[in-house]
């Protein structure tokens, strides 16, 4: 990821001057992004900076307005919201898109099993509670084998608690299919703890790229976990 | 203290059980049977009123003269004849009724030409309150089955349209991207999500066509018939005969509430899920 707009020939992802607007009001403005193979990239920064905007065009939701960019297939996403069909049983959810639904019921158990819900795969999405919920958006997500995966907060609207523990499961699950992941996320411990870069965003641009280098598993309370986090929070414009 | 990362794969997270817990089903039981209690209590006060001559015994029947009113009409033949007559008319109009309100409905719904060109003429139409156009459809169609048809299906095509465009419009974008970005295409999108989400719309659609059914029933076969339950009421209005015309009357009832449990029914095989779904 470097300002220069040149094209990392290693990255998988490259978004190189991209501009965004709604109306008059300019969301992105010139930037640039790359990611490479298996890299996770946290997108940090508070609401209104873009940072949700940026997940959106990735996802090809969004059409840019100027500039290139390039993703590879399949990707997928997880959204702050489950996003699940209320009308079609878990593991249904769980192989909507994968295009060959031979064997779909075999495939959705193991993609539960990940995520430790392999009890639910009848069960009818509006039952679980909101961490399954979002456990079965990721399993989801992950069965399609995506090169690119795209998490726009998706532990924001959870308990502290849960949270924790979804962060763990999404480690895990990264560690073993090694997607390239952008998290989009306004949580600086959320950005430390699982990525391996960490993009700052402000009003449309970003404005720091944060290679963090600890080891695994981070220890949140290890000096230079704190050192970091006292540097991004800065950032963000928090004194601590 | 690595919270993170020291914690364990969540096998399963505690607080949110599966299934919903069972009713207490006594007091439920309690609660049906009192259901059943109300009416019948109503209906042995009724009984007692006008057999004690509260009521005046030539206008009002009591709950008993209906029930033989019924035997009567069953054993001069025209009770069985005359519901089939009438059921027919209200399925036929509602058939066509309906299908022509789906199909408008999935039109203006889902395209917004179709809805430029469809919906202003609709909306008109339904601005015109429907019995008002009876006499027009005898003039057109003649005092036969084709006037009250049609006139049954101009009723019921209507709430069927309203909520079949309502049911497509009000899809929560947020799933059509969620299938977005899960590969599917624009078919495969419409089927799998546009169509089950519009479902329980479209079956409030059809439970409200049905009432209109009964409805427009009554009012095309009351005003002319030669046949029919709309005719008994006339000839029972004719011989004053308030038993008789009361056991019409129980008689759309009945269509009604049946039609409303085959909706029931259809929304159980074809929604089962709708009832664990509170909303988005």
């Amino acid at each position: 990821m470097s300002s220069s707009p040149e094209v990392d020939t290693d990255a998988i992802v490259n978004v190189i001057g991209l501009h965004r607007a709604y109306g008059s009001h300019v969301v992105i403005e010139n930037l640039n992004l790359s990611v490479g193979e298996g890299e996770f990239v946290a997108l940090l920064g508070e609401s209104g900076c873009g940072k949700t905007t940026l997940l959106r065009v990735l996802a090809g939701l969004d059409p840019p307005d100027a500039g290139d960019v390039s993703v590879p297939q399949p990707l997928a996403v997880v959204f702050q919201e489950p996003r699940l069909f209320p009308w079609r049983r878990v593991w249904k959810n769980v192989i909507t898109g994968v295009p060959d639904k031979r064997g779909g019921r075999e495939l959705a158990r193991r993609a539960l099993g990940e995520v430790g819900l392999t009890d639910h795969l009848g069960a009818w999405p509006a039952t679980l509670s909101g961490g399954q919920a979002q456990r079965v958006a990721l399993a989801r997500a992950l069965v399609r084998e995506p090169k690119l995966l795209l998490l726009d907060e998706p532990f924001a609207a959870l308990d502290a608690l849960t949270r924790l523990k979804m962060q763990a499961l999404v480690i895990d699950l990264c560690a073993r299919h090694r997607p390239a992941t952008v998290l989009v996320t306004h949580d600086v411990d959320e950005a430390l703890s699982l990525a391996d870069r960490v993009a700052v965003m402000r009003e449309g641009r970003i404005e720091l790229v944060l290679q963090v280098g600890l080891p695994e598993p981070r220890d949140r309370d290890a000096p230079r976990f704190r050192e970091l986090r006292r540097l991004l929070l800065g950032e963000l414009g928090v004194d601590v | 203290m690595a919270i993170a990362t020291a914690l364990p794969i969540p096998k399963d997270m505690p607080g949110a059980s599966l299934t919903p817990t069972p009713r207490p089903s006594r007091d439920r039981r309690w609660l049906i049977a009192l259901r059943f209690v109300s009416p019948l209590l109503i209906l042995g006060l009724w009984q007692l009123l006008a057999s004690t001559g509260v009521f005046p015994e030539d206008i009002v029947s009591t709950p008993i003269d209906v029930a033989r009113a019924f035997g009567q009409l069953y054993n001069q033949g025209v009770l069985i004849p005359d519901i089939l007559i009438s059921l027919r008319r209200a399925a036929i109009g509602l058939l066509i009724g309906a299908t022509i309100g789906t199909t408008a409905g999935v039109i203006s719904g889902s395209w917004r030409v179709g809805e430029a060109i469809v919906d202003s003429p609709l909306r008109m139409l339904q601005a015109v309150p429907f019995p008002a156009i009876l006499p027009v459809f005898v003039l057109w169609l003649g005092l036969g089955e084709a006037s009250k048809v049609a006139f049954i299906a101009l009723a019921t095509a209507f709430p069927m349209y309203l909520n079949t465009f309502a049911g497509i419009r009000g899809v929560d974008h947020k799933y059509i991207e969620a299938a977005r970005v899960l590969g599917l295409r624009k078919g495969a999108i419409v089927k799998e999500v546009i169509f089950p989400a519009s479902l329980p719309a479209m079956l409030v659609g059809l439970r409200y066509s049905i009432l209109y059914s009964v409805l427009a029933l009554v009012i095309a076969e009351t005003l002319n018939a030669t046949s029919g339950i709309g005719y008994l009421i006339t000839e029972a209005q004719q011989f004053i005969r308030t038993d008789e015309l009361m056991a019409a009357a129980v008689i759309y009832a009945v269509i009604g509430v049946t039609g409303e449990a085959l909706v029931r029914l259809l929304e159980r095989l074809l929604v089962p899920w709708a009832r664990t779904f509170k909303g988005a």
